[in-house]
């Protein structure tokens, strides 16, 4: 499978089938990355085109190898923060508490489609700057390529990562214990 | 280890200590229903919470603008097809398909029909007579 980077290359050199590749790598979690700092489809997918545009339109980039993700996700991020601020409610997006997702019952032992269920109300009731870390943790990132997207240090970085979790596992008790 | 205590969710996120971890890889190995828990918890998470992808319009509209900003010029796509190494057995049968096209150019001209005066004959007619097929 070939890297990013040689893909992002041949994009840029008019290969297609290189995009649809690339395109397909990142289509579902950069997407939800942006849905969930967004929450709202259109705008999310404005986002996405306008990153993927931005990413690929960029002069004199010089990747690392392993270092396009990182630098797709912060491009993304810095519009969906542009979009947050255009809206007049970026700052309070970002520090409120999301909309109360339904809780499972204690007793309650999940099974098969049911974890989906439960997995995403415990994520929707993730504070933002958590949610984050868990779409960018789930994309596979590095503590180190998730201090990059985010600007943030690598010491705040992880122990945001053990609240996020401690939430979780909390919320999902009920399917995680026997 | 009891499956009570199993902490699949920090096992997965990569936030346990060594040894806490080797213990849930040992429990993983001899637990099923931890073992399908875990499998389960790992595939919802990497197809992403909600498995959302964009719309078909979003990605035709991406594709298109890519396609057209980075659309290699005429000039660099005559470039790119002159360079191409053209294969061994392309030029073998170009080569075949000249001589045999070379070794049959002459027996084509041989079968000219002869011109007397400028008027047609037919050569083959006679034959046809004779075979009573007129």
């Amino acid at each position: 499978m070939d890297p990013d980077e040689a893909l992002y290359a041949r994009v840029r050199r008019g290969d297609m089938r290189a995009f649809d590749e690339l395109y397909a790598r990142y289509e579902s979690r950069l997407y939800g990355f942006l849905l969930s700092m967004l929450r709202n489809r259109a705008d999310a997918e404005d986002v996405f085109h306008e990153a993927f545009m931005k990413a690929l339109d960029a002069r004199d980039v010089e990747l690392r190898p392993g270092g396009f993700r990182a630098w797709l996700y912060r491009i993304a991020r810095n519009s969906a923060l542009n979009v947050l601020r255009g809206r007049e409610r970026g700052a309070r997006a970002i520090t409120s508490i999301p909309e109360e997702a339904p809780r499972l019952r204690a007793d309650e032992r999940l099974e098969g489609h049911e974890l989906d269920t439960a997995l995403a109300g415990a994520v929707a009731r993730l504070p933002p700057r958590l949610l984050e870390l868990f779409h960018l943790r789930s994309s596979g990132m590095t503590y180190e390529e998730m201090a990059e997207v985010l600007e943030t240090p690598l010491g705040t970085i992880k122990s945001r990562m053990s609240q996020m979790v401690t939430t979780l596992r909390e919320e999902m008790k009920p399917w995680t214990a026997s | 280890m009891d499956c009570v205590v199993v902490d699949l969710v920090s096992y997965h996120f990569g936030t346990l200590e060594e040894g806490a971890r080797d213990a849930i890889d040992d429990h993983l190995l001899g637990c099923t229903a931890c073992l399908r828990s875990y499998l389960a918890l790992k595939r919802q998470v990497a197809r992403g919470v909600g498995g959302e992808v964009p719309s078909d319009a979003v990605r035709a509209r991406l594709r298109g603008a890519v396609a057209e900003r980075f659309r290699p010029s005429t000039l660099a796509r005559a470039r790119g097809w002159m360079s191409r190494p053209i294969p061994f057995y392309q030029g073998l049968a170009a080569a075949v398909l000249a001589l045999v096209v070379a070794a049959l150019l002459p027996a084509f001209a041989d079968k000219t029909p002869p011109a007397a005066g400028g008027r047609y004959v037919d050569t083959a007619r006679p034959l046809a007579e004779s075979l009573s097929i007129y």
